[in-house]
C-alpha cells in the first residue's frame, strides 16, 4: 500500500507530502491522500486517491522522468493541451496537474484524472458475461465520444480496449490522447509513431500520405469485433502479417477497392498477396445480433473512402435504441493545438508549466507579479 | 439523454476486484538491503554462505538450474542496452560477485504476446548449449518479467562492427562456425526458428565466444517508449519467403538467409541492400520490393575468396528449397579453410576495442 515517508534530502516542501508505492516515491499536493496503486503503464504508475477538499476519488498518474525521452515528452504535452479543451461524458477528464516545486528543473509530472473502475481490455478478457445490450451500450458511448472528437477535427489514432475506461455502471470514457492530432486538410507531414498495430487501419499500414477520421472508425470496428469474439480480430505479429490477417478475413480486394493506396509499391504488395475468399463476420460471430454484424461489416471496410463514418454509424439501426441526434453538441476547440515536433526539452518543460497554470489560477497570479 | 439513461440504469458489470489483479497480488515491500562480509563468509537477511576464493577463469560458481539465484541477491550496476522489448542491465551477484545480464520486460496486456513471452521463457530455461546465451532464471513481479541471463562482456556483433567497420574473412569464418553450431542446436535439438537473427542478437565475450540471444520470439515487440517505427530494423534481415508469406512459408531456412546478410554486412561494412536514393528508404514497401524482387546480394569476387562468395551465395538463395541447412553449411569450405590458422577471436575482440566489463 501507500506508505508515508520523509521527503528526499530531508527538505519538506509546504503544501506537499510524500508516499512510497511500488518502490517509487510520490510527491503529492497535501489535499490528495493515496489509497492504493492500481496500475503500471509504459509511462508511469497510477494510484487511486481521495481529494480531501471535495471527498472525490481520483486517479493520479506519476510520469517519472517525463523529459528523458523527447518523443514521450511531446506525447504528454499534447495530451495535456488537448484534454484541457475536451469536455464530454465519454472522454476522460483531466482534473488537475500538480505544480512542481522547481519550475525550470522539474523531472516528474503528476496528472489527476477522474477515477474509473477498470478498462475494456480487462472486461473483455474477464469471465464477465456481455450481452448484446452491453455491446450496444459500449459501442454507442465510444461512437458518441468519437463524434465529439471528430467534430473538433481531432483524430485519436490509438483507440484500443485498454484506452477505454469503464465503471460498474457501464459508463465508458476514451483516454490516452498522446497520439491524437488535428485532421489538417493541408498536407502536413505527420510523424508515424508506433501504436498498437492490431487496431491500425489499412491506410496506415500501407503508408498512405492522406488519412482522416476513418482510421478511428477502423479501430472502433476492431474493438467492436473484440467485444463480440472476446479476442482480438487481427492480432498481427508485425506490419506485413497484420495486412495478411486483414486480407484473410475481408478477402482479397478488388481493383476499385485499392485505388485509395497512393503508394505504388504498397499497392503492388497488396496485389501480390495470395488470393483469399474471406470469412463472413456472421460465421466469425455466430451469436451476434444481425444488426451488429451489419454495422461491423460497414466499419471494417478496407477502403477508407467507403468505410462508414462515426455519424453514419450512430444513425445505423443497431444504434437506434440509444441514439438521439439532438444530444450531441460539437466540441469548440481552438485550431492551434499542433505542437512543433522539433521542440527542445526546455521549451517542452516551459509549455507544460503553462498548461499547469490553467489548473492553478493562484499560481498564475504569483507569476504575473514576478514578471 | 433519457434513452441512454433508461438503458444504462439496467446494465451492471462485476468489476474485477483489486486483489484479482496480478500487479496487486504480487505487491510486496522492498527487501532489506545489507550484507555483512568477513573473508569468505557472507551474511545477509536470507542466511549465511561461505564463498570460496575466485580463481581467474574458474568455472562460474552459479550454474544454470542451480536455483541459487533470486532478485534479492542481485546488485544493479548499469544499463547496458535496450533489447527487443526490454531494458538490459549489468548486475552482480552479492555473494559470488558473478556478473549477469538482467533483462526486464514490461508485461504487455495483449494475451498472445504474453503467451509468446511465456514460451520464450520456457525455451530459454531449458537451452543448454555453448553457442546460445544462457538463461539462469526468471521472475515475475509487479507486472514486470525479469530474466537473468549470461553476461556477454563484449556486447554484440553490432557493437563490434561500430568499432571495426569490417571483419576479415578468417575471423568471420570462426564467428560463423559458432553461430552455425548455435543454429544447429536451435533447429535440430530444440526445433526453434529464431526469426530475428541480426548483428545485435549475436553476443560476444572476452573468451572469444559468440552466442545467439533473443530467440523464439515470433512476435516482434512494440517499442513502448513511442520511438519512431524502425521498419528497417524489423524487415532488413527477414527472408523473402517470410515477407511474401507464401503457403509453405518459412522454416529453419529463414534463419540461414539472415545469417548470409549478417556475414555480408560484416565483410563489406554495410548492409547489402541500399536505398535507391541517398535519403534512405521511403517506406517499408520499397525495402521489401527490393528484397523480394531484385536479385540476391552477393559478395564481390574481386574482394573476397571464392569460398566466402560461395558461402554467401548458398545462404542467399531466394528459394528456401535451394538454401542449405545449418548442418550442411558447417561442412562448407569457407568454414573449414581457416581451421589450421588457429584464429584467435579472443585477441581480436580485445584489440578491436570492445568494451569489456569495467566497474
Amino acid at each position: 500500500m501507500a506508505t508515508p515517508v520523509e521527503p528526499p534530502n530531508g527538505i519538506r516542501t509546504e503544501g506537499k507530502h510524500y508516499y512510497s508505492m511500488w518502490q517509487t516515491l510520490f510527491e503529492f499536493d497535501s489535499k490528495y491522500v493515496p489509497i492504493k496503486p492500481i496500475g503500471r503503464g509504459a509511462y508511469g504508475i497510477v494510484c487511486s486517491s481521495v481529494n480531501r477538499e471535495t471527498n472525490e476519488k481520483v486517479a493520479i498518474k506519476k510520469i517519472q522522468n517525463a523529459f528523458e525521452n523527447r518523443v514521450d515528452a511531446l506525447r504528454t504535452l499534447r495530451e495535456l493541451k488537448l484534454l484541457r479543451h475536451l469536455h464530454h461524458e465519454n472522454v476522460i477528464a483531466l482534473k488537475d496537474i500538480m505544480m512542481p516545486v522547481h519550475r525550470n528543473s522539474f523531472k516528474d509530472v503528476y496528472l489527476v484524472y477522474e477515477l474509473m473502475d477498470t478498462d475494456l481490455h480487462q472486461i473483455i478478457k474477464s469471465s464477465q458475461a456481455l450481452s448484446n445490450d452491453h455491446c450496444q451500450y459500449f459501442l454507442f458511448q465510444l461512437l458518441r465520444g468519437l463524434k465529439y472528437l471528430h467534430s473538433a477535427n481531432i483524430l485519436h489514432r490509438d483507440l484500443k480496449p485498454g484506452n477505454l475506461l469503464i465503471n460498474a455502471n457501464c459508463d465508458l470514457k476514451i483516454c490516452d490522447f498522446g497520439l491524437a492530432r488535428t485532421n489538417c486538410s493541408k498536407n502536413q507531414f505527420m510523424t508515424e509513431y508506433v501504436v498498437t498495430r492490431w487496431y491500425r487501419a489499412p491506410e496506415l499500414l500501407l503508408c498512405c500520405d492522406n488519412y482522416g477520421t476513418s482510421i478511428d472508425v477502423w479501430s472502433v470496428g476492431c474493438i467492436f469485433a473484440e467485444l463480440l469474439g472476446r479476442k482480438p480480430i487481427f492480432p498481427g505479429s508485425e506490419c506485413l502479417n497484420q495486412l495478411k490477417l486483414i486480407i484473410n478475413i475481408l478477402g482479397s480486394q478488388r481493383e476499385e477497392d485499392i485505388e485509395f493506396i497512393d503508394n505504388p509499391k504498397a499497392k503492388k504488395y497488396i496485389k501480390s498477396l495470395p488470393y483469399s475468399p474471406g470469412s463472413p463476420f456472421s460465421r466469425l460471430y455466430p451469436n451476434a445480433h444481425p444488426l451488429a454484424i451489419d454495422l461491423l461489416a460497414k466499419m471494417l471496410v478496407f477502403d477508407p473512402t467507403k468505410r462508414i463514418s462515426v455519424t453514419e454509424a450512430l444513425q445505423h439501426p443497431y444504434m437506434a435504441p440509444l441514439y438521439d441526434p439532438n444530444c450531441d453538441p460539437p466540441a469548440v476547440i481552438p485550431i492551434d493545438l499542433d505542437i512543433d515536433e522539433d521542440l527542445g526539452e526546455e521549451m517542452i518543460r516551459e509549455m507544460m508549466w503553462k498548461e499547469m497554470l490553467h489548473y492553478h489560477p493562484e499560481s498564475a497570479m504569483e507569476n504575473a507579479g514576478l514578471c | 439523454m433519457k434513452k441512454a439513461g433508461s438503458i444504462s440504469s439496467g446494465l451492471k458489470l462485476t468489476v474485477p476486484a483489486a486483489s484479482d489483479r496480478d500487479s496487486f497480488t504480487k505487491f510486496r515491500s522492498e527487501p532489506e538491503s545489507g550484507t555483512f562480509k568477513a573473508g569468505d563468509l557472507l551474511v545477509n537477511n536470507e542466511g549465511v554462505r561461505i564463498v570460496s576464493e575466485n580463481e581467474v577463469e574458474a568455472p562460474p560458481p552459479i550454474r544454470p538450474q542451480d536455483n541459487q539465484l533470486s532478485l534479492a541477491d542481485i546488485d544493479t550496476i548499469k544499463v547496458i542496452g535496450k533489447g527487443n522489448g526490454g531494458v538490459v542491465q549489468l548486475v552482480q551477484h552479492k555473494w559470488t560477485n558473478q556478473f549477469f545480464a538482467l533483462k526486464e520486460i514490461q508485461m504487455p496486456i495483449e494475451e498472445p504476446i504474453r503467451r509468446q513471452i511465456a514460451q520464450e521463457l520456457k525455451i530459454n530455461q531449458s537451452a543448454q548449449c555453448p553457442y546460445v546465451v544462457v538463461c539462469y532464471n526468471s521472475f515475475y513481479h509487479n507486472g514486470v518479467i525479469s530474466i537473468i541471463l549470461e553476461y556477454m562482456d563484449g556486447g554484440s556483433l553490432e557493437d563490434l562492427l561500430s568499432k571495426v567497420k569490417t571483419i576479415p574473412e578468417s575471423y568471420l569464418s570462426a564467428i560463423c562456425k559458432q553461430v552455425l553450431k548455435g543454429l544447429m542446436y536451435l533447429h535440430y535439438a530444440k526445433h526453434i526458428i529464431h526469426r530475428d537473427l541480426k548483428p545485435s542478437n549475436l553476443l560476444i565475450n572476452h573468451r572469444g565466444e559468440v552466442k545467439i540471444t533473443d530467440f523464439g520470439v515470433s512476435v516482434i515487440m512494440e517499442n513502448t517508449s513511442g520511438q519512431a517505427n524502425t521498419f528497417i530494423g524489423t524487415y532488413s534481415y527477414m527472408s523473402p519467403e517470410r515477407i511474401i508469406g507464401n503457403q509453405h512459408g518459412y522454416n529453419y531456412k529463414s534463419d540461414i538467409w539472415s545469417l548470409g546478410l549478417i556475414l555480408l554486412k560484416c565483410a563489406t561494412g554495410q548492409f547489402p541492400y541500399t536505398p535507391p536514393d541517398r535519403e534512405g528508404w521511403e517506406n517499408i514497401f520499397q525495402l521489401i520490393e527490393v528484397i523480394v524482387e531484385k536479385p540476391s546480394p552477393s559478395a564481390p569476387s574481386d574482394d573476397f575468396s571464392p569460398e566466402f562468395c560461395s558461402f554467401i551465395s548458398a545462404c542467399l538463395q531466394k528459394n528456401p528449397g535451394d538454401r542449405p541447412s545449418a548442418r550442411d553449411l558447417i561442412n562448407h569450405p569457407f568454414i573449414n579453410m581457416h581451421e589450421d590458422l588457429n584464429v584467435d577471436l579472443s585477441a581480436y575482440f580485445f584489440n578491436s576495442g570492445c568494451t569489456l566489463a569495467t566497474i
